[in-house]
C-alpha cells in the first residue's frame, strides 16, 4: 500500500484510533473504583477540615476514615422544611432506600443538574430574583453533617454549598458552631478559578480567616438576616461579619458572598436552622424532656 | 541522522547539552505554573518522562506507515491517550497531587516538547533510539523542573517537599519570600539557570 494513498491514510488513522481508544478505555474503566474512593475520600476530609481538624489530624487515609466514622454523621433533609427526609426520598424514588449507604451515595449536586429531576420532583428551578448564587436548580434534598465532639454531643453542623465564581461553579463546605450563627470554617473542594488569585479560596491562609478563634465570624446579623460577607481589601478585625477580599478576585470574593447569602438564607438552609434553634429552646425551657426530634 | 547515536549521549544529551527548556526554550508556560512546590515538579516531571517517551516510540514504531498529510493528527492522538492514562493514574493513585496539578496534567498534550520530539525526532529513527531520546527530553525538563521547585519552594514556603528547612512563623526566624510563590519568580530562576548553564557550556551562547 503506498504510504501516502487515500487507502492508507484511512487504515492509519482508524488503527490509531482504535488502540489509543483500547488504552484510555481500559484506563478509565479499571480505575474507575480507586477514583471514585478517592473523591469520595477527599469530600469526607473537606467535610472534617470545615469542621476544624487539622492537617496533621487528617494525615493519612485511616485516619480520615476512622474520625469521619466515629465523628461525623450524615442526614438528609428537606430543604423547604428543614425536616429529616430519608423516609420521603425513599417514597419519591425507588432509588433511595433509607439505607446508610444509599444516602452516602446521594449526589445532590448531580440531582439538581439532572433535568429528570423537576419531574421527579427531587429538584426545583429558581426564578431570576431567587437565583443569587447562580444556581439555577436546587435540589429538594440535602445532606446536612452533624459533628459531635469528644462527649458525643453535636458540636457543629456542616452543610455543602456552592455558587458561582468567576469562571466556575465553587463547591464546598460551611461548618457552623451549635449555637447556628459562628462560622466554624469554610473549605472548598471543587473550582476552577484563576490560580494565585480566585483559586486562593482554597488557600490555607483564607480559610484561617473564617475561622480565626480570636476573631469569630458570625453569619446572621440581629434582624436574622445572612449579613457576613467578603469585603474588598482588609476587613475591620472587629466586625464579625466581614472577611477579607481576595486581592485581584473581586468576582470570586463575590462569589463566596453570594453562596453563603443564599445558601444559609430562606432558600437554603434557613428553615433548617430556624427548626433547630426552635427545637432547643423547647428543650432548654423543659429540660426534663429529652430531644426526641432533634438531631 | 548519520551517525548512530549511544544510548548515553541520546539520554544525557538532552540533559546538558540540549536541554529543551535552557536551550529551545520549550515548555516554559508548565515551568512556571506547577513549580511552586517540589513535590508538584516532580509528579511532573516523572508525567512528562512517560509521556514522552512512550510517544516517541509509539511514533517511532509506525513511522514507515504514517501518512505526511495526517502525520501530526496521529502524533497528536497518541500523546493525547498518553497524557489520559497518565491523568487517571494520578486521580487513582494520588488525587491530592492530580487535584494540585490540575489542568496542568492534561496540557502535556500542548507541550511543545512532547510534541516536537515526534514531529523531530522519532519520525526518522528508530523505536529504540526514540525511546532513549524521550526519557531523555523528559529529563532535561525534569531537571529543571525540579530545580526551580525546590528553590521556590525552599525561599517561597521554608520547606522542602513539605519538611521545614527554614523555620518561619514565632519560633523561626525566615520570612519566606512571596515572590517565590508567584509565577514571574520561576522565569528569573530559569533565566538564571540558563545563564549559568552557557557560562559552563559556552558553546550554547547564542551570537550577539
Amino acid at each position: 500500500m503506498q504510504r501516502d494513498s487515500i487507502a492508507n491514510t484511512l487504515v492509519v488513522a482508524a488503527g490509531v484510533c482504535l488502540v489509543c481508544s483500547l488504552f484510555v478505555s481500559t484506563a478509565a474503566v479499571g480505575l474507575r473504583d480507586l477514583q471514585q474512593k478517592n473523591i469520595a475520600l477527599d469530600m469526607k476530609k473537606n467535610i472534617l477540615q470545615a469542621a476544624g481538624f487539622s492537617s496533621v489530624q487528617l494525615a493519612s487515609s485511616g485516619d480520615v476514615e476512622s474520625l469521619y466514622d466515629s465523628r461525623v454523621e450524615p442526614i438528609i433533609i428537606d430543604l423547604a422544611t428543614g425536616e429529616r427526609a430519608a423516609d420521603k426520598l425513599v417514597s419519591v424514588d425507588d432509588k433511595f432506600s433509607s439505607d446508610q449507604q444509599a444516602l452516602a451515595d446521594y449526589d445532590q449536586i448531580q440531582t439538581a443538574k439532572d433535568a429528570k429531576s423537576l419531574e421527579e420532583g427531587l429538584s426545583r428551578k429558581l426564578t431570576a430574583e431567587e437565583n443569587t448564587a447562580g444556581v439555577s436548580n436546587v435540589e429538594i434534598y440535602s445532606h446536612v453533617y452533624l459533628v459531635k465532639g469528644e462527649d458525643g454531643r453535636i458540636s457543629k453542623y456542616v452543610f455543602p454549598v456552592r455558587g458561582k465564581g468567576l469562571w466556575s461553579i465553587l463547591k464546598g463546605f460551611i461548618a457552623v458552631d451549635n449555637d447556628f450563627d459562628t462560622i466554624a470554617g469554610l473549605t472548598y473542594y471543587e473550582h476552577a478559578e484563576t490560580p494565585g488569585l480566585g483559586g486562593e479560596v482554597d488557600a490555607k491562609w483564607w480559610k484561617d480567616l473564617w475561622r480565626d478563634p480570636d476573631n469569630p465570624k458570625k453569619i446572621f446579623g440581629d434582624d436574622g438576616n445572612v449579613v457576613i460577607e467578603v469585603v474588598k481589601g482588609a476587613a475591620e478585625p472587629s466586625d464579625e461579619y466581614a472577611v477579607d477580599g481576595l486581592s485581584g478576585a473581586t468576582i470570586t470574593s463575590r462569589g463566596v458572598t453570594n453562596m453563603l447569602k443564599f445558601w444559609m438564607g430562606p432558600q437554603g438552609f434557613g428553615p433548617f436552622i430556624e427548626k433547630q434553634k426552635s427545637l432547643e429552646m423547647k428543650t432548654a425551657s423543659n429540660p426534663t424532656t429529652s430531644n426526641p426530634e432533634g438531631y | 541522522m548519520a551517525k548512530k547515536a549511544s544510548a548515553k549521549d541520546l539520554i544525557w544529551d538532552p540533559v546538558f547539552n540540549n536541554n529543551p527548556i535552557a536551550l529551545q526554550i520549550l515548555g516554559i508556560c508548565s515551568a512556571l505554573a506547577v513549580t511552586t512546590k517540589l513535590d508538584k515538579s516532580i509528579t511532573m516531571s516523572i508525567a512528562v518522562i512517560f509521556v514522552c517517551a512512550f510517544a516517541s516510540a509509539g511514533v517511532a514504531l509506525i513511522r514507515h506507515r504514517i501518512p505526511s498529510s495526517i502525520r501530526i493528527i496521529v502524533q497528536m492522538t497518541i500523546i493525547a491517550s498518553l497524557v489520559i492514562l497518565v491523568d487517571q493514574f494520578l486521580k487513582a493513585f494520588n488525587y491530592g497531587l492530580s487535584k494540585e496539578l490540575s489542568v496542568f496534567v492534561g496540557l502535556i498534550i500542548t507541550n511543545c516538547i512532547v510534541m516536537g520530539r515526534a514531529e523531530g525526532f522519532a519520525m526518522q529513527n528508530t523505536v529504540r533510539d526514540s525511546f532513549l531520546d524521550g526519557i531523555g527530553n523528559g529529563l532535561g525538563y525534569g531537571l529543571i523542573l525540579v530545580v526551580v521547585g525546590s528553590i521556590r519552594e525552599l525561599f517561597g514556603s521554608g520547606t522542602l517537599l513539605g519538611f521545614t528547612v527554614l523555620p518561619k512563623g514565632e519560633a523561626g526566624w525566615y520570612e519566606p519570600n512571596g515572590l517565590m510563590l508567584l509565577s514571574p519568580s520561576a522565569f528569573f530562576i530559569i533565566g538564571i539557570f540558563i545563564w549559568v548553564l552557557r557560562c559552563w557550556k559556552t558553546d550554547q551562547m547564542e551570537e550577539a
